[in-house]
């Protein structure tokens, strides 16, 4: 088989799935005009801020507790993870985190459960596990990271996690998310 | 051409203002290869149209992140790319059972023709995904090496690699399945 005809053949099988299916694409501008013009309109910071101090007292104090109580729970949440992580970290953690090694820690509390792993950009996005050496719900697993985007999620007992408390990013794709993390410069 | 260019960028600058009409424009120009890329990648035609349109809901989500000084085909078509990695990704964890042929049959020809087609068909579907991805934005989209390599995020020399590997690849699996024979008859 020559070249040429190798190169014609694909591009022509390409185009021909294309037009065997082209149909299915009918009305696509119409349908996303339409989903977009039906979302409710963006409101800006300034406008979110507006809009708190002109609405009625009752809804103020309602949107303060709710806040307020979210931020209460994470900050409780944050403390918990933070001292438990900290007696899992040796006694010199700048070395497992620093740039000397690259080594990044990921780590994931899950009480309870059976096999957590870590699948990434990094790994291939083959699956690695973490390891709960002294069963105290928080699994972990050092890997070293070149400087860069890195993109992961947690697999926990079979079940995709993307969302790691600990990332810096998420991406979205059909409703399932990845983590993100940078090292040594962001977005680069 | 450079004033379809500069009506490209009237069209994305009043879509970043909420100007759906103008977006839905910009689908219309676009929608084929965008489609394109989904099919040739994902070779599943539900996914394909699943996959083209979160792409240019996901792109107008974020039109503010896209520097007009930058080619916008580009930045769209590494929007649908990923997209396809992403899918093919959670494919891979969470498999589905195939109704069938994932491309369907076209209509009727010459047998000879419809078995090269068939038989070339499913040598792509076989590709690698790393293979398939630079192989289809490169005689689908007409893209430069240096333009895939951008939209992948991959160095240029490995493109280059690829799109070799995945020729030489498909080669021999039609020199295996006699194509070239039954092709002469």
């Amino acid at each position: 088989m020559r070249r040429d005809d190798l190169d014609r053949m694909i591009a022509e099988q390409l185009a021909n799935d294309v037009q065997a299916q082209i149909f299915r694409i009918d009305g696509l501008e119409d349908r996303i005009v339409t989903e977009i013009s039906n979302r409710l309109p963006r409101q800006s910071g300034w406008e979110r801020v507006k809009e708190f101090f002109t609405a009625p007292r009752k809804r103020r104090i309602n949107d303060l507790l709710i806040v307020g109580t979210t931020a209460v729970i994470f900050f409780i949440f944050g403390m918990a993870l933070g001292n438990r992580l900290a007696e899992r970290l040796p006694s010199k953690p700048a070395i497992l985190t620093g740039v000397e090694q690259n080594g990044i820690i990921f780590a994931l509390l899950a009480p309870g459960a059976r096999e957590i792993q870590i699948a990434g950009t990094f790994t291939n996005w083959e699956k690695i596990p973490l390891v709960d050496a002294d069963g105290d719900g928080i699994w972990m697993i050092n890997v070293e990271l070149a400087p860069g985007r890195h993109e992961y999620a947690f697999i926990v007992d079979g079940r995709w996690f993307g969302k790691d408390p600990m990332a810096d990013d998420f991406v979205r794709s059909f409703g399932y998310y990845n983590s993100v993390r940078y090292i040594g410069t962001r977005g680069g | 051409m450079q004033n379809r260019v500069v009506d490209e960028v009237s069209l994305l600058r009043r879509s970043l203002h909420g100007d759906s009409e103008a977006w839905g424009e910009i689908v219309r120009r676009y929608k084929e290869a965008v489609f394109g890329i989904a099919l040739g990648i994902l070779r599943h035609h539900a996914d394909a149209e699943d996959a083209t349109h979160d792409a240019f809901i996901r792109a107008y989500d974020n039109l503010r992140r896209y520097k007009l000084e930058k080619k916008f085909s580009t930045w769209l078509f590494a929007i649908v790319a990923n997209i396809c990695k992403n899918k093919l990704r959670y494919h891979r964890y969470h498999p589905v059972v195939s109704a069938g042929h994932q491309i369907e049959e076209m209509a009727p020809g010459f047998a000879v023709i419809i078995e090269l087609e068939e038989r070339l068909r499913d040598a792509l579907t076989e590709l690698p995904v790393q293979y398939r991805a630079p192989l289809v934005l490169h005689y689908w989209n007409d893209l430069t090496y240096k333009e895939i390599a951008e939209i992948l995020s991959t160095p240029e020399g490995t493109i280059k690699t690829h799109i070799h590997r995945a020729k030489v690849a498909l080669k021999q699996k039609l020199d295996q399945r006699e194509v070239i024979k039954d092709a002469s008859r």
